[in-house]
């Protein structure tokens, strides 16, 4: 703080040479002039002090039969007096604040947080279209407008909170969890069955069973009534509820062409490059975008600065030349391929389900290797349905 | 009219040695004194003295400073004078020694 303070006022390093430097340095103390740094090397004393109080130490100096030398001169004085003829120096430093100043009006870059399902690129264009992109003035947002406006235009946020920090206005939601469509506690409903199949196991929590364990079920059957009737012979419509778990058969079935067509790169290769900065494009290459046989990849950086995003972005298209081979596959490696297939059909489809038994049939039927699955599998087949009561 | 100086220089003295019997009677500090030089020492590498009452000998050895009713000399290596100011001095360096002559 001190040096800080010094370097605004302004200080010079000086020698005091003579026969009493300690009287010159006493002389000082009590005229009120603060000297630092002092240090003697010899018969030299090397002193700094304030650059507003040396003139007042030249009296003290011929006092004490002491000769002054100046050696150095520091701090924000000399230097402007030093560039004082260099008007261009003062215009190039105002113009560097004015700059920083006018660009710290605006917003440079957006940063996303809390999203999983919704893409980046779509709340980006909600933005836009609210008005809020890279490049806005900031005094114009108004955050909590943003935030109503944002809730309301995307039906899958549940909270949403923007903030503007710097020139980065940051963006933290939360997305909605659907609930599942269940039928209220209160209304009336039969359990019905989701699926054909054999009943092994039933657990039944309200409502009167129409099946027993063993029997045949088929699609839409009802398992539950929802219709209780008492000892004494009174009906009453209750809100069935029940876990009814049955063997039933799936099938899934993979087919895939012996000749596939397979996509071989050529080796050409297009790069196209572009530069945005404060919300402007600007291409880096003369390159117009190449025809249909081309894929292209995209690489996009954003320029950090210690973990804070500048209004830089950095895009490298890359587009590679492509072109069509037939490729006759061998049955076996047609099998394989069409089995893997498969396994990640079931693991999508049957991921909540126990299969019991798995059958898998595998033949080449008109240049085609198909593979069928049946599997026996153990699941809960009972379905609400509400019943409609007339007032 | 020397003569009445002396005598006032003796009333004053007089009245320091009266403070400080009252001082030490009531067990208050010694800094209550006034004119009491106060030293802060930071490990042997720097001291602060205050109520300095001028610099007697600087050298890079040794600094011997008017501290009222005595004289104190800092002697080591490397020693130098960070701040200067009225009535306080801060001594930088790697004092070895301290010693006060009454």
């Amino acid at each position: 703080m001190l040096k800080i303070i010094r370097f605004f006022w302004g200080y010079v390093v000086f020698t005091a040479t003579g026969a009493f430097p300690e009287r010159f340095m006493n002389l000082t103390a009590r005229a009120g002039i603060n000297l630092f740094n002092v240090k003697k090397h010899g018969d030299v004393l090397y002193c700094s002090t304030m650059a507003s109080e040396y003139k007042a130490l030249r009296k003290l100096a011929k006092k004490s039969s002491t000769k002054l030398k100046l050696k150095e001169k520091h701090g924000l004085p000399f230097f402007i007096k030093k560039y004082k003829k260099r008007k261009g120096v003062f215009i190039g430093i105002v113009c560097f604040g004015l700059t920083l100043y006018l660009l710290s009006l605006y917003v440079w870059s957006i940063n996303i947080q809390g999203n999983d399902t919704i893409d980046k690129s779509e709340l980006h264009g909600l933005m836009k279209d609210i008005g809020v992109s890279v490049g806005t003035l900031k005094s114009e947002l108004d955050t909590p407008m943003i935030e109503k406006m944002l809730m309301n235009s995307c039906e899958g946020i549940s909270w949403v909170s923007v903030n503007i920090k710097g020139s980065t206005l940051s963006l933290e939601l939360k997305e909605k969890i659907k609930p599942p469509d269940l039928i209220p506690k209160e209304k009336p409903c039969n359990v019905k069955s989701s699926k054909g199949g054999q009943i092994i196991r039933m657990e039944i929590y309200e409502g009167t069973p129409e099946i027993n364990n063993g029997d045949a079920v088929v699609k839409g059957q009802l398992l539950v009534n929802g219709i209780v009737e008492d000892d004494f012979g009174v009906c009453s419509i209750r809100h069935a509820d029940a876990k009814i778990y049955a063997l039933t058969k799936r099938a899934l079935q993979k087919e895939l062409d012996l000749c596939q067509i397979e996509k071989v790169p050529t080796g050409k290769v297009v790069v196209r490059k572009r530069l945005k900065f404060f919300g402007l494009e600007m291409p880096l290459t003369l390159v117009p975008i190449p025809g249909q046989d081309y894929e292209k990849n995209m690489q996009v950086n954003n320029i950090n600065a210690n973990g804070i995003s500048l209004p830089f972005t950095y895009y490298k298209e890359v587009w590679s030349q492509f072109y069509e081979k037939k490729v006759t596959l061998s049955r076996e490696e047609a099998m394989e391929k069409a089995m893997e297939l498969l396994k990640k059909e079931e693991q999508q489809e049957l991921k909540d389900i126990k299969i019991i038994n798995t059958d898998v049939n595998k033949k080449i039927k008109n240049g085609k290797a198909v593979v069928k699955a049946d599997y026996v599998c153990e699941e809960n087949i009972a379905v609400k349905e509400e019943i409609i009561l007339e007032n | 009219m020397f003569k009445r100086k002396k005598n006032k220089c003796n009333n004053e003295s007089k009245n320091i040695e009266k403070l400080e019997e009252v001082v030490s009677n009531m067990q208050l500090p010694a800094g209550a004194v006034p004119n009491c030089a106060h030293f802060e020492m930071n490990s042997n590498r720097e001291v602060t003295v205050e109520g300095c009452k001028g610099i007697l000998q600087y050298d890079e050895n040794i600094v011997r400073i008017n501290t009222g009713k005595m004289v104190t000399s800092f002697c080591g290596r490397k020693l130098s004078i960070k701040c200067l100011t009225p009535d306080s001095l801060i001594i930088e360096g790697f004092i070895t020694s301290i010693e006060f002559i009454t």
